[in-house]
């Protein structure tokens, strides 16, 4: 696989569930080697039910999707998910074992038959909760089990990694962590796929797409820049723009520069006036 | 899947129909009575008779569907309840003619179905809250009378828990179609354990937010709806009585 090529291609997707909801309604969406997707929308709006199509725990009703060229009609879950990692929400909903370290050993032993110690530590260590190896993941915080979650999907290397809603109930520090460890996977060109609607999370992420949903259709797929400065869209998502957007917005500047985080805006502001400039105010 | 279909056949469906209208008291002297009804008796024409009287009853609440589901989804159950039977009658007694073993697997599928149906038609047409305040009226506690509720509300989020454990595992390899039956076995321990924290967690948490509001505060409460039976429920009640006692009478004598 390089970069740029197709890994998960959806055409026409329907899907209704057997309570008779329909959550997609025709979805088409196409996904390449190392893209950094979000799906954003309101509760509702069909994500965790897309996102459940990437490793065939759902079939599409109509249309078919594709997942590195493979028809996920005619694949096990098991074969789809071993090249397509999903975190889900609720860590809770997949801890059944009394020390992080097995908990991250399950995938392994599933997919590899073998459990290799080293590749368990040195994952635990890249998201820095080594110190954890031994303890319960019942007792540890949510901030910490998320890390778990991830770590016990990250540990076989599947090539697409999906989260869903990642940031949910974490603190500013934990998010900031995750943020860290997201740079550092896209850098490696993996592809990632993040459902959420914490759009400031969002702004802050290397993303090169966003994909909006609403009422099961995409009604929007674009760049971060295109997503984040569109009022009325992101107000039909129940969103609003993040920070950096909504002041550059309310500035009227918006045709003149669009930045997403405080970073960026630091940037553009500083080769607007100079360096020299703001270089009085201290960094 | 099994889970599924018992499931969709047992959740509270609001509605309008005659059933939905009758006193929860009611329907539950009626699930109990027709219960109660068939293990009096063995004779195939008398639980025939009462199995037409619940079909009846179902289609006025058109629930016919629901049964269906319901059957369809306890199927690989009833056929294993049958096998061991089978195999304890020639047990006990090896010289068992066909004939009277069929009339005893007779007069067991239709006790099951009896049940069944009467079971449906509670649960489907009472909802938990008139249950509870159904039970408070005939004397009980409310305080323990709510855990009750509470168990029936709970059964739709379990079902959903239970299946997000199962995808959150089927995303991390499990395969649960694969291996020998003891191996299957020992796989359900990655939806055990997640599922039942999971409850635990939640009934912690209710039972906090439940004392936060001052749940137990007096020993009697209020109800904000009244409850009063109506002609509809005598009426309901007589015919039920009358035609179950008729068919047990007939049997026995």
């Amino acid at each position: 696989m390089h970069r740029g090529d197709e890994v998960i291609v959806a055409k026409d997707v329907w899907y209704k569930y057997p309570n008779g909801h329909t959550a997609l309604r025709g979805v088409s969406l196409r996904i390449a080697q190392g893209d950094a997707v979000a799906i954003v929308g309101a509760n509702g709006s069909g994500k965790t039910t897309l996102i459940k199509h990437f490793n065939g725990l759902l079939k599409p009703s109509r249309g078919k999707v594709l997942v590195l060229g493979k028809d996920t009609r005619n694949a096990s879950v098991a074969e789809l998910a071993r090249r397509v990692g999903i975190v889900f929400q609720n860590p809770l909903n997949q801890f059944f074992r009394d020390s992080v370290e097995a908990e991250v050993a399950f995938a392994l032993e599933n997919f590899m038959g073998k459990v290799d110690p080293e590749r368990i530590r040195s994952v635990l260590g890249e998201l820095g909760i080594e110190h954890l190896r031994r303890k319960s993941p019942f007792e540890i915080s949510l901030g910490e089990q998320r890390r778990v979650a991830l770590a016990s999907v990250l540990v076989y290397e599947p090539e697409i990694l999906v989260l869903d809603e990642p940031t949910a109930g974490l603190d500013y520090n934990s998010k900031m962590k995750l943020l860290g460890i997201l740079k550092r996977l896209h850098e490696e060109g993996r592809t990632l796929i993040v459902a959420s609607h914490d759009i400031e999370f969002l702004a802050r992420m290397p993303l090169n797409r966003v994909v909006v949903l609403g009422n099961g259709r995409v009604v929007f797929d674009g760049s971060p820049k295109e997503a984040f400065y569109n009022v009325p869209l992101l107000l039909s998502s129940r969103l609003v723009p993040p920070q950096m957007p909504e002041l550059i917005i309310r500035l009227g500047l918006e045709r003149l520069f669009n930045p997403l985080s405080e970073d960026e805006a630091y940037d553009l502001l500083r080769s607007l006036i100079g360096g020299s400039f703001l270089a009085c105010g201290g960094s | 899947m099994l889970v599924e279909e018992v499931n969709r056949s047992l959740l509270y469906k609001g509605g309008d129909s005659v059933l939905h209208r009758l006193d929860p008291r009611v329907k539950l002297i009626y699930a109990v009575l027709t219960a109660l009804a068939v293990f009096c008796t063995e004779k195939p024409g008398a639980l025939t008779a009462i199995l037409a009287m619940q079909i009846f009853v179902a289609y006025a609440g058109s629930l016919l569907g629901r049964v269906a589901l319901l059957v369809r989804g306890l199927i690989p159950f009833l056929l294993t309840i049958m096998a061991l039977n089978t195999a304890l009658i020639y047990v006990v007694s090896p010289s068992i003619e066909y004939l009277e073993l069929a009339r005893v697997f007779y007069a067991m599928i239709m006790r099951v179905l009896v049940v069944l149906v009467a079971f449906v038609v509670f649960v489907s047409t009472t909802s938990p809250h008139e249950l509870m305040q159904g039970l408070v009226k005939m004397g009980l506690s409310y305080t323990a009378a709510y855990p009750l509720v509470v168990a029936f509300r709970f059964i739709p989020i379990v079902f959903a828990e239970v299946q997000s454990v199962y995808d959150a595992q089927r995303a991390r390899g499990l395969e649960l179609e694969r291996g020998n039956i003891l191996e299957r076995i020992r796989k359900l321990v990655p939806i055990i354990v997640p599922s039942v924290v999971c409850s635990l967690l939640r009934a912690k948490d209710l039972a906090e937010a439940m004392e936060a509001r001052g749940f137990g505060a007096f020993p009697r409460r209020t109800f904000y709806r009244q409850m009063r039976i109506k002609i509809l429920d005598v009426v309901f009640l007589t015919v039920i009585v009358l035609s179950e006692a008729l068919c047990a009478a007939l049997a026995i004598f």
